[in-house]
């Protein structure tokens, strides 16, 4: 729900700001565009800088699934304090964009007047959301190493020599083992 | 064989359980194990004197994965993942805390994977240290191993307790 309200809000800018453009310097091309993959996952093109999880492209990263992120390198401090972060950026931009949405259903004539708003103010808030989307790629990237960690840590797995040695030449009970087996 | 548990039983009052350290282990006797039960997850094994429940473990099956197996090991060892039979809970009440009731309850559970052990496949016998401590103990004085993974999911082969039980015959 949030994802969505707050990629609308994207779209809606981009158009605003090709809107500006398009007015400001009499062409029609925009320096940032919006793809849909083929599995139809939603995939944001633009440029967006974020080192949290080691993202070094400035130029056509594809934020929500980001090129080999190095999650693995990171600590649990790490991880906790960026989900933390990304927390914050999203729930603040996802309440002011929910309380525009409900403007924008109360007044028609809200989402014309926008458009004439001033270049900057476009590029101010573009670069907001450009702050929200690399939050949100933060989020999705760290919730789904957790949900590995857990897919991960549901299964034992042994040293393939320790295993060998446990089944073939299994130790002696210890002493301590031995003398728990004869309680009652 | 002879156990001092018994098995899961709701009528007993669960509710004034406390082991102290652990509120985890409170909440799952009170208000999971009997899901658990219900839906054959785990099985419960309850210690009760006159009526109150003082100590309770709960069991489950489980398997052991090996990694990176050499051609020599491929040769000699199953390449899908062992049985095992996981100790995922144990707790005692307050109020029997130091007197030796957990070691009792911990050879309960041995029995039991032995009396399984004679009946299907059991290669090795897992547990879940709940604090380092714990894990300090049973690799320290039981002869567990640690995994690869979770150096608190802690391992024993079977074939070492179904010595240990030999011995005592």
């Amino acid at each position: 729900m949030v994802e969505k309200v707050l990629c609308d809000r994207l779209v809606q800018s981009l158009w605003q700001m090709g809107e500006v453009v398009r007015s400001e310097h009499g062409c029609v091309s925009r320096s940032t565009s919006l793809n849909r993959g083929k599995s139809g996952r939603r995939g944001l093109r633009i440029g967006v800088k974020s080192d949290v999880l080691g993202f070094t492209d400035t130029e056509g990263c594809i934020v929500n699934k980001p090129v080999q992120p190095k999650s693995a390198q990171l600590t649990a401090d790490k991880v906790s304090a960026a989900l933390s972060d990304a927390d914050a950026v999203v729930e603040r931009h996802a309440s002011k964009s929910l309380a525009s949405s409900a403007l924008s259903r109360t007044s028609g004539l809200r989402t014309r007047s926008m458009r004439a708003m001033h270049l900057s103010n476009v590029e101010r808030e573009l670069a907001e959301l450009k702050k929200v989307v690399a939050a949100l790629a933060v989020r999705s990237v760290v919730h789904e190493e957790m949900a590995f960690d857990l897919d991960h840590y549901g299964v034992t797995v042994l040293d393939a020599g320790t295993a060998h040695q446990l089944l073939d030449t299994p130790p002696e009970p210890t002493e301590a083992l031995q003398k728990l087996l004869a309680l009652r | 064989m002879d156990f001092i548990t018994v098995d899961f039983n709701k009528s007993i009052d669960r509710s004034a359980f406390d082991c102290e350290i652990h509120p985890a282990l409170n909440t799952y006797i009170a208000q999971h194990a009997g899901q658990d039960e219900k839906r054959n997850v785990s099985r419960t094994f309850m210690y009760i004197e006159k009526g109150i429940l003082l100590g309770y473990y709960a069991l489950a099956n489980a398997s052991v994965a090996v990694d990176e197996l050499n051609e020599d090991q491929k040769r000699r060892m199953p390449g899908y993942p062992m049985p095992a039979v996981l100790l995922s809970r144990l707790a005692i009440d307050k109020s029997r805390q130091g007197v030796g009731l957990g070691q009792r309850l911990m050879s309960d559970f041995f029995r039991r994977v032995y009396t399984v052990s004679k009946q299907s496949g059991v290669a090795f016998v897992v547990v879940d240290a709940k604090d380092q401590r714990a894990a300090s103990y049973y690799q320290a004085k039981l002869g567990f191993v640690a995994s690869t993974n979770n150096p608190r999911r802690l391992i024993l082969s079977t074939a070492t307790l179904i010595k240990g039980f030999r011995a005592l015959a």
